[in-house]
């Protein structure tokens, strides 16, 4: 994963992640959790997804700070992403199971 | 012919023959005047000297070796030990060919347990009735040949074995026969659930449509290789529970046994929230003593825990699926090693002539309703046993 | 070891390192650990070590976890159904409460009240106002009545509210008979709450209440200092009033009928210790934390909502620490809104509490029908059109039919759009097997009914609830740890 920190002193910070590592879908989620402190901006290009973060008038947290967080918050994303991926099947039988009519639960 | 035997109580001996032919089963009775008719299914149990004219007619003749009874020529007559002195009216009793007195079924005692095989698909390690690899199908067929003659009010009779439902469909001509001959009488069959994997056979037994019959489960553990372990056949615990659910699926009732030993002793709480969660709509819970006998008394070592050692454990989980409307039974634990708390689930449940007390018990208040100790547990008594 | 030799060991039996993982959800509980639950709630808090191990398979898991993580749900070994099958049972049982639909139905007898509380959000008529135009009327509440039992649920619950609900009386009366009546022919069980400040209470209602076995729900915000400054009333005695009467209601109609709530101001947020030894003075048994309605402060950043959601937090954790206290020292006590939720964390069961559901709670859980006969999804939606805000008005019985109220538009749009397990951030919290959706709250707090949960003062003060207890039930002592226990519903 390829990162040039920068801080900005209008409270700007821009994170650069691989598209390999990170899906935009990742990104998108991880950055959500953010929005009451900044706003972003994301740009997926050749093997880069740059995310761009400003923060909001009075936010409590400093682009840096967020800068941070974020990226470990992109390594929980990731870890949802595997769950969901590994648990579709299971998802969809427990569902049916649950579905289905059966005299058990009355 | 007079046949003058002394009979001792070897109630649990069997014979492996494939055919008993010439066994003869009777009912009991103490009535002198018994219809004239009938007598010669029964047999009269004298327990003091006939008075007037001898009752004649009746298949057999029961005395005491105390009464130093005076036989009389042409009839069969067999005289008893004392110690059956607790046979009374109703009871019904057989003699095989080599004369061995078996008592089949009191009307004085509840459950009656029907033993109807000693095969097995498990082998748990502390069965107190080791499974054999024999066709014994003939206990099952003395069971179906005495059910008439078993007393109506019979309150419940229970079906153990081995395993039961290894029978297959014999099992459920059991179950029919039963339920024809005793419809008020409840069933309660110790299984160890396997078989019932298989919906095509409770279907057939839903069939007999039996009032009140319900299906005693062991489930050891929360821990699916504990559970394996225990009954040593890996993927058991995962057969017992899918079998738990078919049950319930066609409205059976079914009550989860838990013997308490050392490999499951600390896991109680835990498998009391499993069942909370995963089944709560199981009719009872049941919390069972080691009876160490059979495959228990070998394996002894790995398997003893004193009860003082997880009274916490069983009063939390006790309390955790009461909590959940559970009903729960203790079995085979004396009231002096049980927390006060937890009398109230007490059951006195060892068969009587299984029972033995110690001296500290002759001193106790609570004697009368405390179910004593196994006298087959071979003297293994528990720490901390007082008179309370 | 020491088994007979035909006997296997152990270690013949061990637990499965290899495992798939089941539909799990995570959030991180505090600095180093995460709660980690499945469809159906079952929790368990690990390390974030142990998440990242569990999940990438980076290192192996020591067998207890492992056995732990079986037992639960969490994992499977991949090839046996049973795990499924389970959940699957699970799942259903924690969804059944859907098919019996609206069960709760709130009656407004009248807007008239004599208090002037000030965080009420219902533009309440004094007592000398005109009857005719606040109260509701029987042709109206016929109507009423109508619609309720057209609910398929089997088990019905009559809350009459208001205003103050006694004031109209002979409404209630009329409610009660006829739905007593329907009842028995249809073989429903009815349950009927007034929800009253008391002042009304005279002989001929304890009567009636006695015999339809009603229940009282009563406002009780603390010593009398803060109730009577909380929930002011000509003569200032609302306290005296209040207290006096749930003693004849207890003595009367019986100690079960009697609950009361309290209902946080800015004024009791120092004062917990006070508005708890108050509950015990008055012998109840049972206290419901109620939190700020934000309904009627305009939003903008969330930040007024957070900042207030977390002064709220902190009232709410001091107040259950004294409440666990006053049960370890003999007095039970159970805080409600906690049980609530320890229900839906230990059992398998969904008390279906309407503002913790999803789908929403309003309209499917419960309904509310207003003295002019308007139907509304929840009592905060009656509240938003008092301010003009009516997209949560769903009709009117007097002009349309059920069908065409339980079938509105916008309200079935926002019981989707809302779906917790569809909307950002909470499909993947780990909490959303207790938590719910709120579409009301949200429309009227960030002007959409899904909202941005980051924004949201419903969405912080569940998660800080959530975390409250579950940390409890992880760090606590045995005591507590029994008590908190003790009030899972099951």
């Amino acid at each position: 994963m390829i990162e040039i920190p920068s801080i900005d002193l209008n409270n700007k910070a821009l994170l650069v992640v691989s598209n390999t590592t990170y899906t935009m879908q990742n990104v998108e989620s991880a950055s959500y959790r953010f929005t009451g402190f900044a706003s972003f901006n994301f740009l997926e290009k050749d093997t880069e997804i740059k995310i761009e973060i400003e923060c909001l008038p009075n936010s409590d947290l400093t682009a840096n700070d967020i800068y941070h967080l974020l990226k470990n918050q992109l390594l929980s994303e990731s870890l949802r992403q595997k769950i969901a991926d590994q648990t579709e099947t299971e998802r969809n039988l427990i569902l049916a199971y649950a579905f289905s009519n059966t005299a058990l639960v009355k | 012919m007079a046949h003058t035997i002394k009979l001792t109580n070897y109630n649990s001996r069997l014979i492996s023959v494939t055919n008993i032919k010439d066994t003869t089963f009777y009912r009991i009775t103490e009535n002198n005047s018994f219809p004239e008719s009938l007598r010669a299914n029964y047999a009269l149990l004298i327990k003091s000297p006939i008075k007037g004219e001898f009752p004649e007619g009746f298949g057999s003749y029961l005395y005491f070796e105390s009464s130093k009874p005076v036989l009389v020529e042409g009839v069969n007559s067999f005289v008893l030990a004392d110690d059956f002195d607790y046979l009374a009216t109703d009871d019904v009793i057989r003699f095989t060919s080599n004369l061995n007195l078996r008592v089949i079924y009191r009307r004085n005692v509840s459950p009656n347990y029907f033993m109807v095989t000693e095969q097995c698909n498990s082998f748990c390690l502390m069965c107190s009735q080791p499974p054999k690899v024999v066709n014994d199908l003939h206990l099952v067929e003395e069971y179906l040949d005495v059910i008439p003659l078993l007393h109506r009010d019979t309150p419940e009779i229970g079906i153990s074995g081995g395993e039961p439902t290894i029978l297959g469909q014999k099992f459920v001509e059991l179950l029919e026969r039963l339920y024809s001959y005793l419809p008020r009488t409840s069933l309660h069959v110790l299984s160890n659930g396997k078989s019932f994997v298989d919906t095509g056979f409770i279907a057939e037994i839903a069939k007999t449509k039996h009032s009140d019959l319900m299906f005693g489960i062991p489930l050891y553990s929360h821990i699916e290789q504990r559970h394996d372990y225990i009954v040593q056949d890996k993927g058991a615990f995962n057969k017992t529970v899918e079998g738990i659910l078919n049950l319930k699926q066609f409205n059976q009732k079914v009550e989860l046994r838990c013997v308490i030993q050392k490999p499951n002793s600390g896991d109680l709480v835990n498998l009391a929230k499993f069942i909370a969660r995963n089944l709560q709509f199981v009719d009872q819970v049941a919390f069972m003593g080691l009876e160490a006998t059979g495959f228990a008394k070998s394996n002894i070592e790995e398997l003893w825990v004193e009860p003082e050692n997880y009274m916490k454990e069983l009063e939390e989980a006790v309390w955790q699926l009461t909590k959940a409307h559970v009903k729960v039974k203790i079995f085979n634990h004396q009231l002096c090693l049980l927390p006060e708390s937890l009398w109230r689930f007490s059951v006195q449940s060892i068969s009587d002539w299984k029972t033995s007390y110690e001296n500290e018990c002759n001193i106790c208040s609570k004697k009368a309703v405390c179910g004593g100790f196994f006298s087959t547990s071979d003297g293994k008594i528990p720490n901390g046993i007082k008179a309370l | 070891m020491a088994l007979m030799k035909r006997f296997k060991s152990s270690d013949n039996f061990p637990v499965n390192s290899e495992y798939k993982l089941l539909p799990i959800r995570f959030t991180e509980l505090d600095n180093e650990r995460v709660v980690i639950t499945n469809m159906v709630g079952e929790h368990i808090v690990v390390s974030q070590d142990s998440l990242n191990s569990l999940i990438t398979r980076s290192k192996p898991l020591d067998d207890s976890l492992l056995a732990e993580l079986y037992s639960k749900h969490i994992i499977y070994d991949g090839v046996s159904q049973l795990p499924l099958k389970l959940s699957g049972l699970k799942y259903r049982t924690k969804i059944a409460r859907l098919k019996n639909f609206t069960a709760l139905h709130m009656v407004v007898t009248t807007l008239r009240c004599d208090y002037t509380c000030h965080y009420c959000q219902v533009s309440r008529q004094n007592l000398s106002s005109d009857n005719s135009q606040f109260d509701m009327t029987v042709e109206t509440a016929d109507k009423v009545l109508n619609l309720i039992f057209k609910s398929p649920a089997k088990a019905l619950k009559i809350e009459f509210q208001g205003g103050e609900s006694l004031l109209n009386f002979d409404v209630i009366k009329h409610i009660v008979l006829n739905a007593e009546i329907r009842a028995e022919t249809e073989g429903r069980n009815m349950q009927y709450v007034i929800a009253t400040n008391l002042s009304p209470l005279n002989d001929e209602i304890l009567e009636f209440c006695k015999l339809y076995r009603i229940y009282i729900s009563t406002s009780l915000d603390g010593p009398f200092k803060l109730h009577n400054r909380n929930r002011p009333r000509p003569g200032n005695n609302g306290h005296q009033l209040t207290v006096a009467a749930i003693d004849k209601v207890k003595s009367h109609i019986g100690i079960d009928h009697i609950s009361a709530l309290m209902t946080t101001s800015g004024r009791s947020l120092d004062f917990s210790k006070e508005i708890i030894d108050e509950y015990i003075k008055n012998g109840l048994h049972a206290i419901f934390l109620r939190p700020l309605s934000p309904y009627g402060f305009a939003v903008t950043k969330g930040h007024i909502n957070r900042y207030d959601t977390e002064k709220w937090l902190d009232f709410f954790k001091e107040s259950l620490s004294y409440i666990i206290e006053v049960n370890k020292q003999g007095y039970p006590l159970i805080e409600q809104y906690s049980s609530l939720i320890l229900t839906k964390i230990l059992t398998a069961r969904d008390l279906g509490y309407v503002d913790l559901q999803s789908p929403a709670g309003a309209m499917i859980s419960g309904i509310i029908y207003n003295y002019d006969g308007d139907v509304y999804a929840s009592d905060e939606a009656r509240m938003q059109a008092e301010i003009g805000h009516t997209e949560f008005r769903l009709g009117n019985v007097n002009e349309n039919t059920y069908e065409e109220i339980i079938g509105n538009e916008f309200m079935l749009d926002s019981i989707e759009k809302s779906f917790a397990i569809s909307s950002p951030q909470c499909t993947d919290c780990a909490f959303l097997p207790y938590c719910g959706s709120d579409p009301v709250y949200h429309l009227a707090t960030q002007n959409d009914v899904v909202g941005n949960k980051q924004l949201s003062g419903f969405c912080k003060k569940n998660i800080g609830i959530f975390k409250l207890l579950i940390t409890l039930l992880e760090d606590s002592d045995l005591h507590t740890k029994r008590i908190l226990k003790s009030w899972a519903r099951y």
